[in-house]
C-alpha cells in the first residue's frame, strides 16, 4: 500500500468514528462555541501550563466520548509534526533559551488546538456538530455548509487521489514542474466540489428531517455535564489568556 | 426556477403523480428533470407556480410533509451523510420516535429487499456505487412514504443492481406508492411508466402513454444516430 493511500484511508477512518452520532453526548451550540473558542485561544497562547491543561481536559472529554484511540492519534500526529517543523531550532547553533521556550509553545499551541478541536468534535459526533451549528442562526446557511464540508472530508481525500492520479496519466515528462501544477490545479478543483457538495448533501439532509431535529433544539436544555464542560472551558480560555 | 450548480432553469411546467402508478419524466442532459423532482420534494422554491400534496400546498405542509414523500438523488454521494449505513437508515426512524423492535424490524424488511444485510455496519463512503444507490433507495424506503421521486435510479448501475432496483420499484407500485421516475433511458420508460412527461430545455414538450413518437424523441435529442465503426 502507498503512503498516500494509508494517509488517506487513516484520515477516512479517524473522521468517520469522530463523527459517530451513537455515542454523541451533546447537541449544544454552547457547548460547541465553548469548544470553538477554546480551539482558537488555545492557538496563540503563550502559557504552557495552560496548554497542558487543555490537552488533559481534551483527553478527559475524548475518553468520556470512547473516541478516545481517534484523539490520541489526532494529538500524537498533531505534535509529531509541529516537532518536524520546529526541530531546526532545536540542533541551530545560536540556539538559546528563549529560542526553545518559543518552539515548545509552537508545538504544544499546535498540539492542544487539534487536541482539544478533535476532544469537542468527538464528544458532540456530526449531528451533534450539526445540530450545534444551526443553532448559530449568525452563521445563516454557513453553519451546515461547514458541517457537511467536515462529514465529506474523508470523500475528498479519495476523490483528490483520483483526480490526482487521472492528472497524472496525462503526464510524460520526468520534470517535477507539471506535477506541482497539477497538485495546485487539484487544490482549487476540491474546493468548488467541496461546496457543491455541502449544497447536495444540505438538499439530501432536508429532505428527510421532518421537523423533529428542530423542534429538539427548540426545546434544548443542557444537562450538568454540558454546563460542567461550559465551565471548565470558560476557565481554560482565561488561563491561555493570562 | 432554477439550480446553483448548473443553472437548469423550469419553465411553465405542469405535472400530476396520483397513488399506485409510475409517471416517467423523460429528458436528456441538462433538460431540468433533476430541477423539477427537487422543486416537487419542497426543497427548491419557484418564483411562480405551486406544488400541491393531495390538494394542498406542499410549503404549508413542510416539514411534516416530508415523511410522506421520499427522494432518490441522482448521485448517492450526495444522499448519503452519515457515517455508516445502519446510521442513514436510522436517521429517519430515530425522528418517527418508534418503538425500537419497530425500528428493528423496518431496518431489517429493507435491507432483505435491497440484498443491503451484510453492508449495515459499514462506513457509507468503503462501498461500490450500486451497493450506494441501493443504500439510498433503503435510507427512503425505510421511513415509507407514499410519494418517491427517483432521479435516475438506475443510471451507472450493473445488470445485477438494475434488477434489484426495478424488482423494487415494481413492487412499490403494486404497494400502491406515486412513483415519479425521471430517466434518460427510453426502454426503461416503455416497461414500466403508465404515463410519460418528454421534457427538454426546461419545458414539458410532451405528454402521454409509454409509446412515445419517434419525433418526440428525435426533437428532445433522446434518439441516437446509426453509428458504427468499420
Amino acid at each position: 500500500m502507498k503512503a498516500k493511500d494509508i494517509v488517506f484511508s487513516l484520515t477516512a477512518r479517524i473522521l468517520e468514528e469522530l463523527s459517530s452520532s451513537e455515542t454523541s453526548l451533546s447537541y449544544s451550540s454552547l457547548v460547541l462555541i465553548a469548544g470553538l473558542l477554546l480551539t482558537a485561544v488555545s492557538s496563540f497562547s503563550n502559557s504552557l501550563l495552560a496548554l497542558a491543561a487543555v490537552v488533559v481536559f481534551s483527553g478527559v472529554l475524548a475518553f468520556a466520548s470512547r473516541k478516545e484511540k481517534s484523539w490520541l492519534i489526532v494529538t500524537v500526529i498533531s505534535a509529531l509534526f509541529s516537532f518536524i517543523v520546529s526541530f531546526p531550532v532545536y540542533v541551530s547553533p545560536q540556539l538559546n533559551f528563549k529560542g526553545s521556550v518559543d518552539a515548545a509553545t509552537f508545538i504544544a499551541r499546535a498540539t492542544a488546538s487539534a487536541s482539544v478541536f478533535t476532544a469537542f468534535y468527538s464528544y458532540m459526533g456530526w449531528r451533534g456538530l450539526l445540530n450545534g451549528l444551526r443553532g448559530l442562526k449568525a452563521l445563516g446557511d454557513m453553519g451546515e455548509h461547514v458541517a457537511f464540508t467536515l462529514r465529506f472530508i474523508p470523500l475528498f481525500a479519495f476523490k483528490a487521489d483520483k483526480m490526482l492520479v487521472a492528472r497524472e496519466a496525462r503526464v510524460f515528462t520526468v520534470n517535477r514542474e507539471p506535477t506541482w501544477r497539477i497538485s495546485l490545479s487539484i487544490v482549487g478543483d476540491i474546493l468548488a466540489a467541496s461546496f457543491i457538495k455541502a449544497y447536495w448533501a444540505r438538499l439530501a439532509f432536508t429532505a428527510r428531517n421532518f421537523g423533529e431535529l428542530r423542534v429538539k433544539r427548540g426545546s434544548y436544555r443542557a444537562d450538568l455535564g454540558e454546563i460542567t464542560i461550559v465551565v471548565l472551558a470558560a476557565i481554560l480560555i482565561v488561563a491561555c489568556l493570562v | 426556477m432554477s439550480l446553483p450548480t448548473t443553472g437548469e432553469v423550469l419553465k411553465g411546467v405542469s405535472l400530476v403523480v396520483n397513488k399506485g402508478e409510475i409517471v416517467a419524466l423523460l429528458g436528456p442532459n441538462g433538460s431540468g428533470k433533476t430541477t423539477l423532482i427537487l422543486a416537487l420534494a419542497g426543497l427548491l422554491n419557484a418564483r411562480s407556480g405551486k406544488v400541491t400534496l393531495e390538494g394542498v400546498e406542499l410549503r404549508l405542509q413542510l416539514p411534516e410533509a416530508r415523511r410522506r414523500i421520499g427522494v432518490l438523488f441522482q448521485d448517492p454521494d450526495d444522499q448519503l451523510f452519515n457515517p455508516t449505513v445502519m446510521d442513514e437508515l436510522m436517521f429517519t426512524l430515530d425522528q418517527l420516535g418508534l418503538p425500537p423492535q419497530d425500528k428493528e424490524r423496518r431496518v431489517k424488511e429493507v435491507a432483505s429487499l435491497l440484498n443491503i444485510e451484510h453492508i449495515l455496519h459499514r462506513p457509507v463512503y468503503s462501498l461500490s456505487f450500486g451497493e450506494k444507490r441501493r443504500v439510498a433507495l433503503a435510507s427512503i424506503l425505510v421511513y415509507d412514504p407514499e410519494y418517491l421521486l427517483l432521479d435516475e435510479p438506475t443510471a451507472n448501475i450493473d445488470p445485477g443492481n438494475l434488477n434489484i432496483m426495478l424488482k423494487v420499484v415494481c413492487s412499490l407500485r403494486k404497494a400502491g406508492k406515486g412513483i415519479l421516475l425521471a430517466t434518460q433511458a427510453v426502454d426503461l420508460v416503455n416497461r414500466l411508466a403508465s404515463r410519460v412527461y418528454v421534457m427538454n430545455e426546461g419545458r414539458i414538450i410532451w405528454s402521454g402513454g409509454p409509446e412515445i413518437p419517434e419525433e418526440v424523441l428525435v426533437r428532445a435529442g433522446l434518439k441516437t444516430g446509426q453509428v458504427a465503426c468499420q
